[in-house]
């Protein structure tokens, strides 16, 4: 690596990380210093691929691409952390944290989902990227990515109702 | 639904509304990315072997018997230089040695290792990149889009360019750069024949591609370029190439190819090339799935192998190894098999790069 690449580098990483480790938290399902440990992953991998990467203007979905499919493969391979089940788990008793708003409420469904789906559903409403865009971040077909989706709002929704009805 | 989404783009906004401070990342990932990159320069095995065990090992499930178990193949790096990267020109070579080290591509082909180092083709020059030292222009005004090395790696022949639309065929010591050979190539020799490539030595003749057909260049005739009656292309792999003949009406591609030993008839597979003792000869199905490695004495088949996923790019590693990788989610892998045993082990993980195995000559 060109002290000039070093230089680049170091300007990305000053001006975007902060941006992109809201992406991380969201991503690894809300815990800072795992969502620090995926962006240093991240970056590593785009340091490393650097001189690759030709048009400067895509190192930042590069990055976003590299976060959502390590994510989601770090939960295949090696999490120790939380277990994604494909099923919300029912709610037992009062939540803990009544108090909190609804919004609030729907984020914690939202770490409940598989990886993937999350991934999905972080991609699509907090990037605001398109179903194509989201397909070709994670490496899925259009169709994947709306019925992970749908599945995923379909989820969130009837824990919610469930919640509700509680 | 919709009130749903509005929801959830609210949440996932909240949620990160007060991110921690953010350390200061980028020195700390330039110091792991150089150690990364030392680490693929350092001596064979260390790295790559905590990757393997960290990996895991798998054996290919195959529908044919295996003669011996998979432990007995052997770990470790490849020995063969890789090219690492989604494309030939794109990629970094990673060159086996006493210290493996790491060859940038950036716009040249890499062709094959030699005794002196790699051989590449940049523009219209033919490389050396020797170990540890600075590259060394062999050739220039390149009219091939191919060179044959010799069997032990110490001359190759090109085509050049030399004025006037006139080409050579040089016959080039790889050491000195010296021009051992030569003989004028044009429409008297080789009638209509734009494109000429060479593309095997055998023995001491060279043979080559003509698009159409194939012809011969015989040591110590300066004149004559011969045709080679009955073939259609001349096609590469290893030490040792192979003539071929296209029978449209039996074959969807080739129909006969002769090593320097035998001729064989193939019928939609692939010819991937002969070992570097010249012993076997790998074939590959045109599926990518299959492997076969017949003997080039009397063509008796020395193993078949199912592959878990297609090959993507294959090649000799040695006399009873070869190299296959594959491209796999999330990682690209290679591969090594191990004729005798008809075992395979996972060498490596690659991530999003394609490893190709550069053909090694002179060993």
């Amino acid at each position: 690596m060109s002290a000039q690449t070093d230089a680049e580098f170091r300007e990305f990483v000053a001006g975007r990380s902060h941006a992109l480790l809201r992406t991380s938290y969201l991503l690894v399902g809300g815990d800072w210093a795992l969502a620090e440990d995926l962006l240093q992953a991240a970056l590593l991998k785009t340091y490393l691929n650097w001189a690759r990467i030709r048009d400067k203007e895509a190192v930042e979905a590069y990055v976003r691409a590299t976060l959502a499919t390590t994510a989601t493969s770090w939960w295949r391979r090696r999490w120790h952390g939380e277990r994604a089940t494909a099923e919300l788990p029912e709610t037992s008793g009062p939540d803990h944290a009544a108090g909190i708003d609804d919004r609030d409420a729907l984020w914690r469904m939202v770490r409940r989902l598989p990886p993937r789906q999350r991934a999905v559903l972080v991609l699509r409403f907090y990037e605001d990227y398109s179903e194509a865009e989201t397909a070709r971040t994670l490496g899925l077909s259009p169709g994947t990515v709306k019925s992970h989706t749908s599945r995923a709002l379909a989820s969130l929704r009837v824990a919610l109702d469930t919640m509700g009805a509680n | 639904m919709e009130r749903m989404e509005q929801e959830l783009r609210a949440s996932l906004a909240r949620v990160v509304e007060s991110p921690p401070t953010v350390p200061v990342l980028s020195e700390n990932i330039i110091q792991r990315g150089r150690r990364v990159r030392r680490r693929r320069l350092a001596v064979a095995g260390a790295a790559v072997a905590a990757v393997v065990v960290a990996a895991g090992l798998f054996l290919i499930p195959t529908r044919h018997p295996v003669a011996e178990p998979a432990r007995l193949t052997p770990r470790g790096a490849p020995t063969v230089a890789m090219t690492y990267g989604k494309s030939p020109s794109s990629a970094v070579v990673v060159w086996p040695g006493p210290e493996r080290h790491v060859v940038s591509m950036a716009g040249t082909t890499p062709l094959a290792t030699v005794p002196g180092g790699l051989l590449r083709v940049s523009g219209r020059d033919l490389e050396l990149v020797p170990e540890n030292s600075v590259r060394r222009t062999l050739v220039t005004q390149l009219n091939s889009e191919r060179v044959a090395v010799s069997a032990d790696g110490r001359r190759v022949v090109v085509v050049t360019f030399t004025g006037g639309g006139r080409r050579q065929l040089q016959e080039v010591d790889v050491a000195s750069g010296r021009v051992l050979r030569s003989v004028p190539v044009g429409p008297p020799l080789v009638a209509g024949a734009e494109p000429l490539n060479p593309a095997f030595y055998s023995g001491d003749a060279v043979m080559l591609d003509t698009g159409d057909g194939v012809v011969r260049w015989e040591p110590g005739n300066d004149q004559v370029v011969g045709a080679v009656e009955g073939y259609t292309k001349a096609i590469g792999g290893g030490r040792q190439g192979a003539l071929a003949m296209s029978k449209p009406d039996t074959c969807d591609d080739i129909g006969t190819v002769r090593t320097r030993f035998k001729h064989w008839t193939l019928c939609g597979e692939d010819f991937r090339g002969v070992s570097p003792d010249g012993a076997s000869v790998l074939v590959l199905s045109k599926d990518l799935r299959s492997v076969t490695v017949n003997e080039t004495g009397d063509g008796d088949v020395r193993r078949t192998l199912d592959l878990p996923a297609a090959a993507r790019a294959i090649g000799w590693e040695d006399d009873d190894t070869f190299l296959y990788t594959t491209a796999g989610e999330p990682q690209n892998t290679v591969v090594r098999c191990v004729v005798s045993t008809g075992g395979c082990l996972t060498v490596e993980r690659v991530g999003d790069d394609l490893p190709v195995p550069l053909p090694d000559y002179g060993s």
